[in-house]
């Protein structure tokens, strides 16, 4: 299926409430980026699920789910392709930065779980109903959110020093 | 020596400082763990173009209680940290500490935007000698057990020296 298929598929079924808008690399003048469609967060839940089981769209691969920092909101971006119909496709959900929740997808693909774990320990992005929701890569005392653009390095962690004093205020923000 | 003629052939004499040293420089076990990519230098010292076995110290035992020597081979994160502290202090005396490679030595390429990674692994344990290099050449690794074997013995049952 070509994408614009795709797009009309999904808002066929849960309508433009749920999926905004679709974006192709020529409209965004980035012309390697790959096709996206925009959703509601909390609508990803049963969007996964719906890529996934029915028969034309058959996503059975998350390839990746990734976050962005786009200051006043957050987004996580996820990869998507179908091995049987050798089709894919980029599905992005934004959410508010003060309460940034996206509905779970762990329950669809399996592999999602440890991603989306992952994506909650960079970026702070909870995700609702996750049946493990835990940092996988910090430990669980860490403070803050380390790929957000915000994020100020501690200057100890558990007595041992992160942070050389020399170096203190020269860490941290990118932008 | 001055007993020469007096004992019977095939005896010597020596130190008591003398043996042990040359007991634990010979046979320094290290502790088969890596963190990071210079971890994959280790390994090529310990396999057979390289070989450490030459110089005592091939046999990497995978529990801290029955080594003599740490090699932090890598990057030392901060959750890693706990853990290489943990391993040290459950390694019985004499025992010893290579940092290898620039990131255990001082953060490396993390120095700066690295807040995972602790900025050199002499912040949380002592050490002993540290060879420089991203990553160190295996021939490198074993100059840094040379220099170990040599620190070693200088070593007296009476101090322990601090070179
Ligand atoms: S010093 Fe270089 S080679 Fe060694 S662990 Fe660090 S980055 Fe890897």
């Amino acid at each position: 299926m070509t994408p614009e298929e795709i797009f009309d598929k999904l808002k066929e079924k849960f309508g433009e409430g749920k999926i905004l808008r679709l974006t192709l690399p020529s409209q965004n003048g980035f012309d390697v980026c790959d096709p996206f469609i925009d959703v509601e967060p909390l609508a990803m839940t049963e969007l996964a699920d719906f890529l996934k089981h029915d028969k034309d769209l058959a996503f059975d691969q998350c390839c990746c789910i990734s976050g962005v920092d786009l200051k006043d909101d957050l987004q996580v971006v996820y990869h998507l392709f179908s091995m049987s119909k050798l089709h894919k496709i980029c599905i992005k959900a934004t959410a508010k930065r003060d309460n940034p929740i996206v509905g779970t997808t762990a329950h669809t693909w399996g592999v999602a779980n440890w991603l989306e774990r992952e994506t909650w320990d960079m970026f702070g992005i909870k995700f609702k109903d996750h049946p493990d929701h835990r940092r996988i890569l910090l430990e669980e005392d860490w403070e803050g959110f380390p790929l957000r653009k915000d994020y100020k390095f501690p200057r100890f962690w558990r007595g041992m020093e992160v942070t050389p004093e020399e170096e203190e205020g020269t860490y941290g923000t990118q932008d | 020596m001055s007993l020469d003629g007096i004992l019977e052939e095939g005896v010597i004499t020596t130190t008591v400082d003398g043996v042990l040293n040359w007991a634990k420089k010979s046979s320094i076990w290290p502790m088969g763990f890596g963190l990071a990519c210079c971890a994959i230098e280790m390994m090529a010292t310990g396999a057979s173009r390289f070989d450490m076995a030459r110089f005592g110290c091939e046999v990497f035992r995978p529990s801290p209680r029955q080594c003599d020597l740490m090699i932090v081979a890598g990057t030392v994160t901060m959750k890693m940290a706990v853990r290489v502290k943990r391993l040290y202090e459950q390694m019985p005396e004499p025992k010893y500490v290579i940092s290898m490679g620039s990131c255990s030595n001082c953060g490396g390429p993390y120095w700066q935007h690295g807040y995972h990674v602790l900025k050199g692994v002499d912040r949380i344990i002592p050490v002993d000698v540290y060879v420089p290099g991203c990553p160190p050449r295996p021939e490198a690794l074993l100059e840094g057990i040379f220099k170990l074997q040599e620190k070693i013995n200088q070593q007296t049952i009476a101090k322990k020296l601090v070179v």
